[in-house]
């Protein structure tokens, strides 16, 4: 059995945190309305989605209660892709004209002091958790692509169109993965380092000597085992390359000392808790959702509570009443 | 060469201790999890018992095998035992399993996880729970250091590879005083000190511990 018997369990979890249809439908829409706009004014470009939503590994976004504080936001990236730009900072300020200049988008707050972007802020759901739409112009400068720079009005090689091949090529073959990265991405927002932890650098982490074990609990241990091998180091940080540029190291510049902390805390208390059958630790690991349900003594998951001790016709000191009846 | 978990050995866990779960790293092969067992040893008692272990196969041949539940923290407590050691396990809760040219010449050239739970680890456990029930072990025990690797060597001194398996226990423990001991010797000499550190001359001590002696100088 192993760890099976966690896995019916986990596997609702894992659908518990990823959007729901709503959000789903809220991120096509956005989409739709991005590529109609813009591709009227860039009739050259190519536009798509990057970031989690191309790699299919959204998570859900906590709600204020779920986070103690600040409710989350969802988001995607939607890129036109173009051979050249009048300039970096030109090519935000384009966007954000036609932004302004259509007034689709006159209800939504406008970022333009984003670096690499323009943000369109939408009303947050009935939850709180908020919605943005970050648009990034792009271009192909000698098969290298490049984001702006709004501050330097210069270019930067950033290429998410490849890293999201790479990860979905890797993740087509080995089919538990996206969901050990949902579920990382989870622990993390509840430990509160999504800013400190950014998706690329989970997913990087996770694929490097990635295996498929006999369950998905298996999967999520293994996981964490590896990358907290590879941080075993408290005070020298190891090389995280980008793998589809392999100068950039992705931990460069992040805090070392809490992103080892914790994925080498939380592989300490996932084995903890494995190792006694503590399916209440276990639940503060992954956070609500995950709930953990024995299957009865049939061999059956119960699927109603158990019926409450039938109560006697008469109480115990009513036997004598009874047998004079 | 790291040892890897073979499909023997996974479908064994899985027919025989389903309760434990493995997993590997670049470093390790591990398995953990509540090691249970059921045994009747001749003419000792039957005792079960539950155990939270972990087993690591690194990059030595010879596993480490951890109690992480603190069980054997609480008998040294009910016993007011001083030292960890004195129960066969280290602070760190690794256990102290078997001595080591046991694992090493008996262990190490065919390994599986099925031999090292059966035929040292749930022995080592049933030893455990012996001693937490009545206060006392179920089998003579090894003595500690130097001494029980001395010990180990007089009862199995006929094994080929005996002595230098000796030697290797004795310098992977670091046992200074008796690796100097054995380097001090210009050439044999039974008059010299024995390597136990008794003080006395070979002859009228320790006289089969020669070979290891030998393994010593000659670095085997």
């Amino acid at each position: 059995m192993g760890l099976n018997k966690y896995d019916q369990s986990l596997n609702k979890y894992v659908e518990s945190i990823r959007l729901t249809p709503e959000m789903d439908a809220r991120i096509e829409s956005a989409l739709k309305h991005a590529i109609a706009l813009f591709l009227e004014h860039f009739g050259d470009a190519d536009m798509y989605a990057q970031g989690s939503y191309a790699t299919d590994t959204q998570v859900k976004p906590l709600t204020a209660i779920q986070s103690s504080g600040e409710p989350g936001e969802f988001d995607v990236d939607i890129v036109i892709e173009r051979d050249s730009w009048k300039g970096a900072r030109a090519a935000l300020e384009e966007v954000e004209t036609i932004i302004d200049e259509d007034g689709s988008y006159s209800q939504h707050q406008v970022v333009k002091t984003k670096d690499s972007c323009v943000r369109i802020l939408y009303t947050p759901d009935a939850s709180g958790v908020g919605f943005h739409v970050d648009i990034v112009p792009t271009m192909r400068d000698s098969g290298t692509m490049k984001v702006p720079v709004r501050k330097l009005d210069d270019w930067k090689d950033s290429d998410a169109k490849q890293y999201a091949n790479w990860f979905n090529k890797q993740a087509d073959a080995k089919p538990t993965m996206r969901d050990v990265a949902v579920i990382i991405k989870r622990v993390r927002d509840l430990a509160g380092l999504n800013d400190e932890l950014p998706s690329i650098l989970v997913l990087t982490l996770l694929e490097e000597d990635y295996r498929v074990y006999d369950s998905l609990m298996q999967d999520i241990v293994a996981t964490f085992a590896r990358i907290s091998d590879k941080f075993s180091d408290a005070s020298n940080a190891p090389e995280v390359k980008n793998p589809v540029n392999t100068d950039e190291d992705l931990l460069k510049g992040k805090d070392y000392t809490k992103i080892r902390k914790f994925f080498t805390g939380t592989y300490d208390k996932l084995t903890a808790a494995l190792d006694k059958g503590d399916t209440k630790a276990l639940a503060e690991i992954f956070g609500s959702g995950f709930n953990y349900v024995e299957k009865n003594s049939y061999g059956s998951w119960p699927s109603v509570a158990p019926l409450a001790a039938a109560k006697p016709a008469y109480g115990v000191d009513d036997v004598s009443a009874h047998e004079q009846r | 060469m790291m040892y890897r978990l073979t499909s023997s050995d996974k479908q064994w866990l899985k027919k025989h201790q389903p309760s434990l779960f493995w997993y590997e790293t670049a470093k390790a092969s591990v398995i953990r999890g509540p090691l249970v067992f059921n045994r009747k040893y001749e003419t000792k008692p039957a005792l079960k018992g539950k155990y939270l272990t972990k087993i690591e196969f690194g990059k030595s041949d010879i596993p480490e095998v951890y109690e992480t539940g603190g069980r054997i923290k609480l008998v040294k407590e009910k016993y007011g035992i001083s030292r960890m050691i004195d129960l066969h396990a280290y602070e760190s809760g690794k256990l102290c399993l078997a001595a080591p040219q046991d694992l090493e010449l008996n262990y190490a050239p065919n390994p599986s996880v099925e031999r090292l739970v059966e035929e040292y680890t749930i022995p080592y456990f049933y030893g455990q729970k012996h001693y937490e029930k009545l206060g006392k072990w179920p089998w003579k025990q090894l003595s500690h250091g130097p001494r029980g690797i001395f010990e180990w060597y007089k009862e199995h001194r006929h094994l080929p590879g005996a002595a230098a398996a000796t030697a290797r226990a004795l310098r992977s423990i670091k046992a200074t005083g008796v690796i100097n001991r054995a380097m001090q010797r210009e050439s044999f000499n039974p008059r010299s000190k024995c390597l136990c550190g008794s003080g006395k001359p070979y002859l009228r001590c320790c006289s089969y511990l020669l070979p290891v002696t030998i393994a010593l100088r000659t670095g085997i």
